[in-house]
């Protein structure tokens, strides 16, 4: 089970039709074209540091929703 | 390749506010239900560290519209919208629905996205905000210019605007949304809808097109086997599995 988990988390995935996409760039600028696997997804997420949004968001609504003191 | 966006409001318009933020925070009182003060939150991926405290007068909705924008979130909190002054609250409720806000609005944005595929190129005055800048590849009479990587950014700067709004996206003044984006291992399918990701193309792909913009495909995961991504075509064909 926890040697299968690592091969799956070493192992590159590859989305079928966005592979065709890419082969078809490679096959058409190179001049010998190729039809192995191509490398692939490289295991990374990236997203909006909401956290951070959320803070700044808050500092300014806070501010907006205040009246300067006497 | 190169990625830049010139905004007007960047630079001087936000430093100003912020000095002006700095120099007016102290002595000011507070509408009532909107007097919380914060600590630093961290966190990504439906998990957050973060707390809020009370101050006199405050109320879990005045809390949930500070965060969220939406008043009725206070109901992610507790049972009642009261709450004693000095109480701590854990805000990951709140900071997990508006994560849940943005991912909607990302997804929505691929959309509506509208840009010809080349080098990114938009036609901006020096009178245009950022929120009109990113808008411009929403926009079907303007057909700026951009590979997968300027979509990305483009797509994710319209969700943080259609989450919040117009006014206060230009105020958070965040000019590049590509070095700001959080990164975690993950696997295609633990990806979670609007996550962006980078699909890499055979290795030697520059050496026979130095300048190609398909040395890889930058994507955006709008369902639970369906990528978006930035190839010049309509949104249908743009979409892969």
């Amino acid at each position: 089970m926890g040697s299968n988990r690592r091969k799956l988390s070493t192992k590159r995935e590859i989305l079928a039709e966005w592979e065709i996409v890419l082969r078809k760039a490679y096959n058409k600028v190179a001049e010998k074209k190729r039809y192995d696997r191509i490398p692939g997804h490289d295991g990374d997420a990236k997203f909006l540091n909401v956290a951070d949004i959320a803070m700044k968001l808050f500092d300014m609504r806070h501010f907006n929703n205040s009246i300067k003191g006497d | 390749m190169t990625h830049t966006r010139k905004t007007h409001l960047s630079d001087v318009d936000i430093t100003i506010f912020n000095q002006f933020l700095e120099t007016n925070f102290n002595n000011r009182r507070y509408s009532d239900g909107y007097n919380w003060t914060r600590s630093t939150w961290m966190g990504g991926w439906n998990s957050y560290l973060g707390t809020v405290t009370a101050g006199k007068n405050a109320t879990l909705t005045g809390l949930a519209t500070l965060i969220t924008g939406d008043a009725n979130d206070w109901k992610l909190l507790a049972k009642k919208p009261e709450v004693k002054s000095g109480q701590i609250i854990f805000v990951e409720p709140l900071l997990c629905k508006f994560e849940l806000m943005l991912r909607v609005k990302v997804v929505s944005a691929t959309k509506k996205f509208l840009a010809d595929f080349g080098n990114y190129q938009q036609n901006i005055s020096m009178n245009d905000d950022s929120a009109k800048a990113t808008n411009l590849f929403f926009d079907a009479d303007k057909s700026p210019y951009t590979d997968c990587l300027g979509a990305i950014d483009s797509v994710m700067s319209k969700g943080i605007i259609d989450s919040t709004s117009t006014f206060e996206y230009n105020l958070l003044g965040i000019n590049d949304v590509l070095s700001s984006l959080l990164k975690r291992k993950s696997s295609l399918r633990e990806m979670l809808i609007g996550d962006s990701g980078w699909i890499q193309n055979y290795d030697d792909y520059f050496t026979h097109d130095s300048n190609g913009p398909f040395q890889a495909e930058n994507v955006i995961k709008i369902a639970s086997d369906k990528f978006w991504g930035q190839i010049g075509e309509n949104y249908r064909q743009s979409v892969k599995s």
